[in-house]
């Protein structure tokens, strides 16, 4: 495929290179304290095939220039463009330093700002998070395009749904989320061996929501004040970035020197200390230190449901400047908690008992060692190693009055098979703590070279291993004092799940076309992995998957338009991305069903016998197939003076994702009669052999992971921004989405009767089987907003409007069967379900009788919100920032098939208020 | 009319036979003068008494003496020979019960009377009988408790059952079922069969082979969620481990006393609602249906119209009102909505708690009102079929 490709680019391109003498122009781009700086764009004026950027080490290399004068721009965000010339005759050298004093506020953007990057990305500078005031990542997800202002609750955890239509439901669609890859200065965040150690025990609802094992990051953990910039890649990823479906969050912290700053921020639900110091030592090694507090409640006047944050990190650089090579050795350490706690007000409370607390501590240690070339001219550009360690440990505590609704029987047998059981004493206070240590290495290799063949390239290829094993004790607790006399789990130790090792090799091929004044960019890769020590019985088990990742972009030539010059391209992109199951889905934990075959309780406490079946299965799935989602793209981006547009269109399929499904057990039981023994006749207890039973069975559910989840993800995303108005400073900011999600469950769906239903004194009796018995929906959502913010860096202050309206969205529910397709019986026999099933006293309610109503489509009208954001430094020093989120809201009521739909009666709705203050020193 | 005429041929008779007798031997008999004092003591509240007869029957020669009690009077008298007695009394009542009148009979039975000096004073103390009575519900404790702790017990639960008539009546195959519909939620129930039958998908019957658990007038029994004596578990809690029966409940908490016969489920395991939010009605199938038959003969699907628009569809059971000998319809004080059975079976409600998820409602029950006495100092209790004011709401649950 790839060669074949070449082959192509080669017989059509060749012909157009001449033999005339070419020069080129190589430098470097650094700021005043010295520092390289990447990412530079230089255009060459009038010559826009030429244009280029800089790399990591702020380094250039312009080559096959005809003879003659160039003008090259270099710009940075942040920093004020400088142009140059230069005359071209011989081969040329130029060092350029931007000066870190001028502010350009041009650059100063509050919203996020499209990349100019190959694949369709979002960035998120500083100068934004500070204007947004965030408490965590969260709060930053409303700057991409489809995003607005959500909730400000940390109560629950956060995934990261990337565009995803608003209020789109995506329970069972978790896959869209766990498959987003973060990256905190080149390092791996997620983790493959998080194991959600609460399945099946009966915490309660406390624990609903409280649980990131299947979603992935969850965004309220990061703090923001150490970021730097933010690169959320909406589109196809480069190769170097694999295990995800989704997308990559990239982030990159601050690296140098820094004053004393510290910012302390207060809003509806909590509060937030930050601190942070660079310090830079004699000039070749940087050192940073940061630590912050965040602590917040779900309600004001409800103390006892928090959630906290802390966190700390040391990161150094230190770097060494060799003849012909610059060594760096980046190494850092970081420390993050989140507890949730959830207590129950002792007002209120039975005991003051009962509590429940989350607790995450990871600990993440770094080390990179990066090789730069320092001579723009040699093939070879830069190599990183880097070694990543994540550890974290996962402690939930539960502590629980339980006292059953009236006497129960204690079922808590470790094996198989039917045995007496205990009654459940009928007060107790049950402690449960879960340990799960989840450790995650990551062993990363790349290296860049820049070649000419033919054609300009930039070949990046590595490696990628990755080892993920749980060290957790796994779930403690007094087997006769369980949290819920209900469960369908028992205590496992989590340290003896295997385990996991994946591999992964990519090699990315970035080559620059030019015909005539049209520069065709591409970006060709391939990632091939493997999972490398997984049992036999595994059907990935050393399968070797395979992902080609492509991404074009024709930069087309410049043109004069009202006097102004049009800078514009069109792009296109296809890739596949490829999401491994975690440890969570490969290893679940055993099920239990446990049934009560006898309950004979006479009046004599001696003389009671309880007796009950386990049946343990293990709902491992073999089959378990990697999720794979197929992306494409294509758009457009322009630039008129300064005021940009950037529009595409994106398609995504996924049709493997994860999910979990509902299967039947048949058990067979005894059921004991009661009344076969006569208690006048038993002077001590009686044995089960005096009792007469029957035979019979029941259909017990337990859960089992699938590939079961299609998303089709479609939409267009657009962001224009405007050049600020002279004088005032003024910017608009326009941005939105349009998007669409369709969400469906391709497996067949099982259901077992009712346990309402009584045939013949016996219940769970049958189990129907539904062909289409899909949850799924189609959802879409069209956005836009509109950000006016003035930036007056004389007066220190800047003002923001943002005006964000949600024209409409509408959510249409998937027809699913209401007539299952058969059933079985007790004895496992299949019945085609018949119309006469459908009045049969018992089989009828097999016919789930929907409303077809429900299955029209809802649009919910404009809903329209105003936030106003302010920030105002004094003496450079403090920095003063307030923010007021749905200062005005617009969400008018509506009537639809008939029905009115009340809108605007929530506490969300209403005005949401915060301030901080940052001080440097 | 019938008995009218019985008693003059009685009278006939009699009469011939003391003429047969003086004519037979001339031997005077010792005759005493019978004051009969009919003691209404025991009648309660607004009555109007009428057609009071005694009849006083001599033990040995099996003779009878009638008289009437007249109007406005309370005392019969009588000229009966010497010898032994059994007097019974049986005249009609009518009560005000609820600003109605309710006609029903009074009765009294005295025996070994002893005739044998020239007056004799008997005094009968007369006791209420409804022809039409049966079983009603005399308590329904559906509350639960709670522990000292302050958390839910529901185990506890119980029906209160009480033979209403003057008749030995029989607990095998009585019926019990608890309503679909809420009546704190008015809806629209379509198809709306509400004024025949009672929806409910909980009912339980309980066993017997037709003559197995007599219950005597005025007698009681229990039907508890779990008959065990629940103080075991929580102080708070009421012992029921001398229940007369006890309801299957699901898989867990299904505490079996062998003790104590189960009721069979026809539909559900009914789990009382704690609040009352709901309708319970009891009664027998008829002659010969079993529940298999019910249930395919009474299959019914309902829906309604939810507020968003939604038809919501449920399977279900329609109890025919004919069925049902007893209906109580409950509710919160504040909260009510409607009736969720026809009114010719239940026209008020009664309730426990005062709104809806009162805390204070655990541990209280409602109970139906006395109304006199039925023979043996038994109760009587109110049936006028309306909840409000037959049931005393928020009441302490009788057994302890």
């Amino acid at each position: 495929m790839l060669k074949s490709l070449y082959i192509l680019l080669i017989t059509v391109f060749a012909p157009l290179y001449s033999l005339a003498q070419l020069y080129s122009i190589s430098g470097s781009v650094k700021d005043n304290k010295g520092e390289p700086l990447n990412s530079v764009s230089i255009e060459v004026k009038e010559h826009p095939s030429f244009n280029t950027l800089t790399d990591e080490q702020g380094l250039f290399i312009i080559d096959n220039l005809p003879k003659g004068t160039y003008q090259l721009q270099f710009s940075h965000i942040g920093f004020k463009p400088i142009t140059r010339s230069f005359q071209i005759d011989a081969n040329r050298e130029t060092h350029v330093v931007f000066n870190q004093n001028e502010i350009n506020i041009d650059a100063v953007h509050v919203t996020a700002i499209e990349s100019k990057n190959i694949s369709t990305s979002s960035i998120i500078t500083r100068d934004a998070m500070q204007h947004l005031q965030p408490s965590s990542f969260a709060d930053l997800m409303e700057l991409l395009p489809g995003g607005r202002t959500g909730s400000q609750s940390l109560e629950n955890v956060r995934g990261i749904n990337l565009r995803t239509p608003f209020g789109a439901a995506m329970s069972g669609y978790s896959t869209n989320s766990l498959g987003t890859m973060f990256s905190v200065d080149g390092m791996t965040l997620n983790s493959q061996s998080m194991i959600d150690p609460t399945v099946g025990l009966g915490i309660g609802n406390v624990n609903d929501g409280r649980n990131a094992s299947n979603i992935g990051i969850d965004t309220r953990t990061i703090a923001t004040d150490n970021i730097e910039k933010i690169e959320i890649i909406r589109g196809i990823p480069s190769v170097e970035h694999g295990n995800l479906t989704s997308g990559v969050v990239k982030i990159e912290r601050i690296k140098g020197y820094e004053p004393w700053s510290a910012r302390l921020k207060a809003d509806g639900h909590g509060k937030l200390f930050s601190i942070a110091k660079g310090f830079e030592i004699k000039k070749n090694y940087k050192l940073n230190f940061d630590a912050g507090y965040l602590t917040s409640n779900q309600d004001v006047t409800n103390i006892f449901n928090n959630f906290k944050r802390i966190n700390g990190s040391a990161r150094g650089e230190k770097a060494w400047n060799l003849e012909k090579y610059r060594l760096t050795w980046n190494h850092n350490i970081d420390f993050n908690t989140t507890i949730d706690n959830e207590r129950f007000d002792p007002d209120n409370d039975y005991a003051n008992t009962d509590r429940y607390s989350n607790a995450i501590r990871r600990i993440s240690v770094g080390n990179s060692l990066k090789l730069f070339s320092s001579k723009p001219k040699q093939a070879f550009r830069n190599a990183t190693l880097s070694l990543n360690v994540n550890h974290a440990s996962n402690q939930i505590d539960v502590t629980k009055l339980v006292q059953p609704l009236s006497v129960n029987i204690l079922m808590n047998s470790l094996v198989a098979g039917s045995r007496e059981m205990s009654f459940l004493t009928s007060s107790y206070i049950a402690e449960m703590q879960t340990d799960s240590r989840p450790l995650d290495i990551n062993f990363k290799g790349i290296s860049n070279w820049s070649l000419n063949a033919f054609v300009k390239h930039q070949i990046k290829a590595g490696f990628e291993y990755g080892y993920a094993k749980n060290l957790g004790k796994g779930q403690q607790y007094d087997l006769n004092k369980p949290l819920s006399s209900v469960i369908s789990a028992r205590p496992r130790n989590l340290s003896e799940i295997p385990a996991m090792s994946s591999l992964a090799l990519f090699a990315e091929d970035r080559f620059f076309i030019i015909l005539g004044n049209v520069l065709f960019e591409n970006n060709l890769g391939i990632r091939a992995f493997t999972q490398l020590n997984l049992d036999q019985q595994y059907d990935i088990a050393g399968k070797v998957f395979a992902e080609p990742r492509y991404n074009g972009k024709f930069h087309l030539p410049q043109v004069l338009i009202f006097g102004k010059p049009l800078k514009s391209n069109v792009f296109a992109g296809v890739g596949i991305q490829t999401l491994m199951p975690t440890q969570n889905l490969l290893y679940p934990t055993l099920r239990y069903n446990d049934i009560a075959e006898l309950a004979y309780y006479p009046n004599n406490p001696d003389h009671r016998l309880a007796w009950g079946i386990t049946n343990i299965y293990d709902p491992t799935n073999f089959n378990l197939k990697p999720a794979t989602n197929k992306k494409w793209e294509v758009g457009t981006q322009l630039d008129l003076g300064g005021n940009t547009l950037s529009v595409n269109y994106f398609n995504e399929k996924m049709n493997n994702g994860f999910r979990e499904v509902i299967l039947f057990n048949r058990i067979a039981l005894r059921k004991y009669d009661v009344t076969s023994v006569d208690p006048a006749t038993f002077t001590n207890k009686p044995s089960i052999e005096d009792f007469t039973y029957v035979d019979q069975s029941e259909y017990h559910g337990y859960t089992k992971n699938e590939n079961g989840s299609l998303t089709e993800k479609s939409g267009i995303e657009y962001q224009f921004s405007s050049k600020r108005i002279p004088g005032i400073n003024t910017r608009f900011t326009i941005n939105g989405a349009w998007l669409k999600i369709f969400n469906k469950n391709t497996q067949p769906v099982y259901s077992v009767i009712s346990p309402n239903l009584v045939t013949d004194g016996k219940v769970r009796q049958f189990v129907a089987l539904y062909e289409n018995g899909t949850n799924g929906g189609e959802y879409e959502a069209f956005n836009t907003n509109l950000t006016a913010d003035s930036y007056l860096p004389k007066l220190g202050f800047n003002l923001s409007v943002s005006f964000q309206s949600s024209w409409y969205n509408t959510s249409q529910r998937l027809f699913r069967d209401d007539l299952p397709i058969g059933y079985y019986d007790i004895d496992q026999n299949y019945h085609t379900y018949t119309e006469a099933d459908r009045n049969d006293p018992i089989l009828r309610s097999f016919d789930l009788k929907t409303d077809p109503y429900l299955y029209n489509k809802f649009t919910e009208p404009i809903d329209l919100l105003v936030n106003v954001k302010a920030t105002k430094v004094i003496k450079e020093k403090i920095r003063i920032a307030m923010f007021v989120n749905r200062l005005f809201i617009y969400k008018p009521n509506y009537t639809q098939y008939g029905n009115s739909f009340i809108r605007r009666n929530n506490a969300a709705d209403n005005p949401y208020f915060g301030m901080e203050i940052n001080i440097k020193i | 009319m019938k008995n009218q005429s019985l008693l003059n041929w009685l009278y006939f008779g009699l009469m011939l036979f003391s003429l047969s007798s003086c004519m037979k031997d001339e031997f005077l008999e010792s005759r005493s003068n019978v004051l009969i004092k009919v003691d209404n003591s025991k009648l309660v509240g607004e009555y109007t008494i009428e057609n009071v007869t005694v009849q006083m029957q001599e033990i040995n020669t099996q003779v009878i003496t009638s008289s009437s009690l007249g109007t406005g009077k309370d005392t019969v008298k009588a000229n009966l020979t010497y010898g032994t007695y059994t007097a019974s009394l049986e005249g009609d009542i009518t009560l005000k019960v609820n600003g109605n009148d309710k006609k029903m009979k009074i009765k009294a039975r005295k025996s070994n009377l002893v005739v044998n000096s020239e007056t004799t004073n008997i005094s009968l103390e007369t006791f209420l009988s409804d022809p039409s009575a049966n079983f009603v519900f005399k308590e329904i404790f559906f509350t639960g408790t709670m522990t000292p702790e302050g958390k839910q017990y529901n185990g506890d639960k119980y029906f209160l059952i009480h033979n209403n008539s003057s008749d030995t009546l029989y607990a095998d195959g009585l019926f019990f079922a608890q309503s679909d519909f809420l009546t704190i939620t008015k809806r629209d129930y379509s198809p709306d069969i509400m004024k025949d039958a009672v929806t409910s998908d909980g009912i339980f019957m309980l066993p017997g082979t037709g003559k197995q658990y007599p219950i005597a007038p005025g007698g009681d029994f229990v039907i508890a969620n779990n008959a065990i004596n629940h103080k075991e578990a929580n102080p708070n809690s009421i012992d029921l481990s001398n229940a007369n029966f006890e309801i299957e409940l699901i898989g867990t908490i299904n505490i079996d006393n062998p003790q104590v016969p189960n009721a069979i489920n026809i539909s559900g395991n009914m789990l009382m609602h704690n609040q009352g939010y709901t309708a319970y009605v009891m009664g027998r199938l008829p002659e010969g249906m079993s529940p298999e038959k019910f249930k395919s003969d009474n299959a019914y699907t309902y829906s309604y119209v939810a507020a968003n628009g939604r038809t919501m569809n449920f399977d279900s059971y329609k109890v025919p009102n004919n069925y049902i000998i007893d209906a109580v319809n409950l509710s919160v004080k504040t909260g009510f909505e409607w009736l969720v059975t026809a009114p010719t079976l239940d026209m008020g409600w009664s309730y426990a708690g005062l709104v809806k998820a009162d805390k204070e409602r655990y541990g209280k029950a409602v109970t139906r009102k006395p109304l006199g006495t039925l023979v043996d100092g038994k109760q009587f209790l109110q049936d006028t079929n309306n909840s409000t004011v037959d049931f005393n709401p928020a009441t302490t649950p009788s057994i302890k």
